[in-house]
């Protein structure tokens, strides 16, 4: 089962999809954790959704780009939680060596999700809703925000189920259970 | 009226042009006055047609009410703005405020509202 959940900052979205991950699966789950621990605010954060999932069963995947990767690792059964798209995409998008068409990202990160989620029994995606604050901002920054719009669509239309968390409730946008 | 509100790019022009005829002319805000639209079955960028008003002088919600009296079977497309930090900048404050009025004056008035999200239709009125 492919599942996208997405919304604003501290909304309860990690917690939504750590409970979700609990809810199906059947064997391993896997966080696949995203964040590159450049800055001390960072690593404080890190450190409190590691905290957060101690003792919740999860075995912790660091992989900041080029996610499908972890695909060898995988076996049936799995229950892979993504946290998040929106900081894999900055990663791919902002590394310093990177000199590839945005577009091409988005297409890399999609092959990717869909490369996880064949190997995987279930897939949870956790991503940022940044489109709805009017900002006018520099032109890469409007491109990143446009590049992860265009994933989120994709993504939710291939998802089997597509919740929007609104101060931890759902808004449940797709079902096809 | 049919109003589809959401994000910046979630799929409301795409959406909004399926639900339509064929060759549906479509007017796009940002390079055309709210005025200049009277061929047009879908009006997108409300939100740049209210800012384009603030700095023309005029009442973005005066001209809005004042264009839905005369176009009955149009769709209407706005991004959503208003989520962020309230700006500093007066200017910028204003375009949300009145964004927001005319929003909920159009909303008021449809007869049918959509929210999409992720390329998802929330229907939220009709």
């Amino acid at each position: 089962m492919l599942v996208f959940i997405s919304g604003g900052v501290r909304c309860g979205k990690s917690t939504l999809g750590e409970k979700l991950s609990g809810e199906l699966a059947k064997a391993r789950k896997i966080y696949l954790a995203t964040s590159i621990a450049s800055d001390e605010e960072i690593i404080q954060r890190i450190e409190l959704h590691k905290e957060q999932r101690l003792g919740k069963g999860f075995v912790t995947i660091e992989k900041s780009t080029r996610a499908g990767n972890i695909a060898d690792m995988l076996v049936s059964g799995d229950t892979v939680l993504l946290d998040c798209l929106g900081n894999l995409l900055a990663n791919e998008m902002f590394c310093e060596e990177s000199t590839e068409p945005d577009d091409s990202i988005a297409d890399r990160i999609f092959e990717d999700i869909q490369t996880i989620n064949k190997k995987a029994d279930n897939l949870i995606i956790i991503s940022n809703d940044v489109f709805s604050d009017g900002c006018m901002y520099s032109h890469s920054v409007i491109k990143y925000i446009d590049t992860l719009a265009k994933l989120h669509r994709r993504i939710a239309e291939i998802s089997d189920k597509a919740i929007e968390c609104v101060s931890g409730s759902r808004v449940l946008h797709k079902n096809c259970i | 009226m049919h109003l589809i509100i959401g994000g910046r790019a979630q799929g409301k022009l795409e959406y909004a042009l399926k639900i339509s005829k064929e060759n549906a002319i479509v007017a796009d805000l940002n390079s055309v006055l709210l005025q200049e639209t009277a061929d047009a079955d879908i009006i997108c960028n409300i939100h740049l047609g209210v800012r384009k008003l603030i700095e023309a002088g005029l009442e973005p919600l005066e001209e809005f009410n004042r264009f839905i009296e005369q176009s009955d079977d149009i769709i209407l497309i706005g991004d959503e703005i208003g989520s962020g930090i309230v700006p500093a900048d007066t200017f910028e404050r204003k375009w949300r405020d009145e964004t927001g009025r005319v929003y909920v004056m159009l909303s008021k008035n449809a007869d049918k509202v959509d929210r999409i999200w992720a390329g998802c239709v929330q229907n939220l009125k009709g």
